[in-house]
């Protein structure tokens, strides 16, 4: 659906997207994650035709992206710092989309008032910060567009206005197969949405991969040996990062995790469990892997 | 490239009507108020007190009306348009969100562009008809105005708006920050007059003789809209001829067609710089620090009278001027170390200032050959000259000539001119400091190829050139042209007046024909007769006003010379001095 093609991005300060590819297939939610200044935003803006890059392009079914409205009508893309016009109500904000996207409903829009609640003729830029990503999602939800492209969507939120809202994209890819394309950095916000992730760092994606396939690749493993610690074992997997609390070691290790248990049953573990690996985890060994660890910090 | 057309959006009209349409109801109403209505309240105060024709000879045309106000809103109005309207380039969400829609960067800026002419022409066009039902609704409007002027006043407000706004909207798509946009684009509008006029006023530092305002008069001030409008519009029936019209309006496309290439070419992520395109930024930085080292220059010699201050004015203007223009750029103070690039516009300034110090192409020993001399404008002050080279010179346009035209066409005193040229010439380093001297020659040689050769010099008292110019100012020639009343009979004289500097001294006053007649030819053989000595201060009591019967103001003031005895014998005989 999404497929961008060695994308090269340069600003004044050098470049920021470096060679970036990556495929984001119909129906499914692309979460982009990545470190400060990585250029998540730079990216998307890039996806949804705003800049236009140095090298490289960006294609929807196929069809360039940049300056190409046939395409540009079937996604909308919500950035970071939301934008209305000055004195505009919502319902005129409305009537603005209507004009703009032929695939506008008003049932939708009509429909979405009961979950959003807000007197369509408040002017918007009198509302709340949280109110006005509401306003946001409300318009974009009644584009009926194919493709949401959405930078940090969620900042503002309240909890239970944000399950709200991801129930209603959740409903929109299951029923219409709507692709979404979602950056964050709250990753606990998007580790039950995304079925795949990518991950920036300095410009370049240092991981692509299904969810799914992330975490049955890396594992936490808890053991504890009766002779101490047997070093051999490190030898024989792909070890990531290993902590030792008293006797116990705990560490993060890549590969199958039939394999894992295999190797470590060989020095005959005293304890031995798998545990699960929250996305927050993966983000931090993948990225200490590309050299942005988490320093000890010299606090007294 | 092959062009797209651009689609319709009712969207953005819409959104375009709603944010920014109030600029074109206050467009409307400051031409209502500043135009229609002050014709209306002036016809209708003349309707009450009655008029004569000359009452209205002050209506040269449509901007003779509250011209400052006309003037203030052509020249604001269009660049705050152009700022309204292309805000969204400038401001970085609103660039985000605008460029996010299915619509082609050629869409956006066909509606955005259209909506600005529509603002400028509509409001124009209506007032333009009011003016038109007014002359035709109202008798003796006809005083006030002509059917033509309507439409003189529609087409010069339009074009100069229209162009006003396009520099605006170019310079919109080379600057990230709207404040910058402002103040480049009156830079942009006014640099043409602006740039030239430093460059001669720095070249009269190294070329002797040189004259700066002969260009500025001329040529310079028309460069520039703005100061074209500034200076022509109210004072000119014709400022606007149809060839002008043309050029500005295809400044207009020429400007629009490059915005629109621009904005093609605009990396948008460059929101809030002051240039956008990384290229142009060198081009701004050395054209500020070059245009500030002028402008020093022309500051320090101006009042210091001597080439070293010239000098330091040029190190002082550029270093203000470099480092202003990389704070612009930098966006920041300090910016006091990056000194290479100065160093390097230094050495190419240094070249350029000797170059223009070698005289390449001769000027200052220039001296026209005799055989090529039409005539030559001979005085001692350049400004009646100039005036009468600028087609529509506000100051003598309806006036008299009160000016003396002495154009010299013996080659006796031609020669002579050329002598004490080659003089001044011969002795270029003592005269260099000008204002220390008193007597300015002004010289003008028309030659027979159309060309002219015009230079101004101050020379010091004395000989050599007081003997020069004895010789010219004392020729037949120079005081026939000089003294104009040495060509007037006296059937055509209507009265001599003499007004003594002394209030208390009565005036005297010559009204009979035959008291004329002898009067004015005792006048004209003291003329003849008196010896014009340069640079010298007369010792004159009183004015003498010969006063012509057709023409209001056809008349010769001259100072009443204590040598002029025989005038002043008739007068005794008369009866009218009291001395």
């Amino acid at each position: 659906m999404i497929e961008a093609k060695n994308l090269w991005k340069r600003f004044d300060e050098g470049d920021v997207l470096k060679d970036v590819s990556f495929t984001v297939k119909k129906g499914s939610i692309y979460g982009l994650l990545g470190t400060n200044g990585a250029g998540k935003t730079t990216l998307l803006k890039t996806i949804a035709g705003v800049y236009q890059p140095e090298r490289g392009q960006v294609t929807i079914s196929s069809q360039p992206v940049f300056e190409n409205p046939a395409i540009q009508e079937r996604f909308v893309f919500m950035p970071d710092a939301l934008y209305f016009f000055s004195q505009y109500t919502i319902q005129q904000m409305a009537q603005f989309y209507k004009q703009i996207y032929p695939t506008w409903s008003d049932e939708r829009f009509h429909a979405l008032h009961e979950v959003f609640r807000l007197d369509p003729r408040k002017k918007i830029h009198k509302l709340s910060k949280g109110t006005k990503r509401q306003v946001a999602f409300w318009l974009l939800l009644s584009t009926m567009a194919d493709v949401f492209i959405l930078d940090e969507p969620f900042d503002g939120l309240d909890p239970v206005m944000r399950k709200k809202i991801k129930s209603l994209l959740l409903h929109d890819v299951a029923e219409r197969e709507v692709t979404i394309l979602i950056s964050s950095h709250n990753l606990r916000e998007i580790e039950d949405f995304c079925d795949h992730i990518g991950m920036l760092h300095a410009g370049q994606l240092v991981l692509d991969r299904e969810l799914d396939d992330v975490k049955s690749e890396i594992h936490k493993v808890q053991a504890a040996f009766k002779d101490g610690l047997p070093e051999d074992l490190f030898r024989s997997v792909d070890l990531l990062y290993k902590e030792e609390r008293g006797s116990v070691l705990l560490c993060i290790v890549r590969g199958d995790v039939e394999d894992i248990l295999i190797e470590f049953r060989k020095w005959q573990p005293v304890i031995l469990d798998v545990l699960p690996l929250t996305l927050e985890e993966i983000f931090i060994y993948e990225m200490g892997e590309v050299g942005y660890a988490i320093e000890t910090i010299p606090l007294s | 490239m092959p062009l797209k057309p651009f689609r319709y959006h009712k969207a953005l009209l819409n959104l375009n009507i709603r944010q920014t349409g109030w600029l074109a109801i206050v467009n409307f109403l400051v031409l209502l108020f500043s135009v229609p209505l002050q014709v209306f309240f002036a016809w209708e105060h003349r309707q009450a007190i009655g008029h004569s024709p000359s009452d209205f000879a002050h209506y040269h045309n449509l901007f003779s009306e509250y011209f400052d106000v006309q003037f203030v809103l052509m020249i604001g109005f269009p660049v705050l348009l152009s700022m309204v309207l292309f805000r969204y380039l400038h401001h970085r969400t609103a660039c985000n969100f605008f460029h996010s829609l299915p619509i082609r960067r050629g869409t956006l800026y066909a509606h955005f562009t259209t909506i600005g002419v529509a603002y400028i022409l509509l409001p124009l066009l209506l007032n333009g008809a009011i003016l038109l039902l007014m002359r035709t609704a109202l008798s003796e409007m006809n005083f006030f105005y002509r059917y033509k002027d309507v439409g003189y006043w529609v087409t010069v407000t339009g074009t100069f708006e229209l162009l006003i706004f396009a520099a605006g909207v170019f310079v919109a798509f080379l600057s990230g920050m709207s404040s910058a946009q402002a103040v480049l684009t009156y830079i942009l509008l006014l640099f043409p007059t602006g740039i030239m006029d430093l460059i001669f006023v720095n070249l009269r530092f190294f070329l002797f003789g040189l004259l700066p305002d002969y260009y500025n008069e001329n040529t310079l001030m028309s460069l520039s809209p703005l100061t074209d409008a500034a200076l022509n519009l109210a004072y000119d029936k014709n400022t606007l001829q149809w060839e002008k019209i043309i050029v500005y309006l295809a400044f207009v496309i020429l400007f629009l067609s490059l915005s629109l290439w621009l904005y093609k070419k605009r990396p948008l992520e460059a929101v809030s710089q002051a240039i956008i395109f990384r290229q142009l930024r060198p081009i701004f930085k050395y054209g500020v620090t070059f245009c500030s080292m002028l402008l020093g220059g022309a500051y320090f010699g101006s009042v210091g009278n001597n080439l070293v201050w010239v000098f330091i004015g040029y190190l002082t203007g550029s270093l203000i001027g470099y480092f202003i223009a990389e704070m612009v750029l930098q966006k920041s103070w300090r910016v006091f170390t990056h000194i290479k690039g100065y160093l390097w516009f230094a050495a190419a300034a240094t070249i350029l200032i000797l170059l223009a110090q070698a005289d390449i192409t001769g000027f200052q020993h220039r001296v026209p050959d005799l055989k090529d001399i039409k005539r030559v404008y001979f005085s001692s002050n350049s400004f009646a000259y100039l005036q009468k080279l600028k087609a529509n010179a506000p100051f003598i346009a309806d006036g008299p000539s009160q000016y003396a035209e002495p154009y010299l066409y013996e080659s006796k005193n031609i020669e002579t001119i050329r002598e004490l040229h080659k003089e001044i010439i011969k002795n270029k380093s003592k005269l260099t400091n000008k204002d220390i001297y008193p007597e300015t020659v002004f010289i003008a040689y028309e030659l027979k190829n159309g060309h002219r050769v015009i230079r101004e010099y101050h020379l010091p008292d004395g000989n050599p050139y007081a003997a020069y110019l004895r010789r010219i100012y004392n020729s037949k020639e120079y005081k026939e042209s000089e003294f104009g009343v040495l060509n007037i009979r006296p059937e055509q004289v209507a009265e001599i007046k003499i007004t003594p500097n002394d209030s208390d001294v009565k005036k005297g006053l010559i009204t009979e024909a035959d008291q004329i007649h002898d009067a004015l030819e005792a006048l004209k053989e003291d003329i003849m007769k008196v010896e014009v000595v340069p640079n010298t201060i007369y010792n004159s009591d009183a004015m003498i006003t010969v006063q012509l019967k057709t023409g209001k103001n056809k008349q010769f003031d001259m100072p009443f010379n204590d040598n002029y005895s025989r005038f002043e014998r008739v007068l005794q005989e008369y009866g009218l001095l009291d001395k």
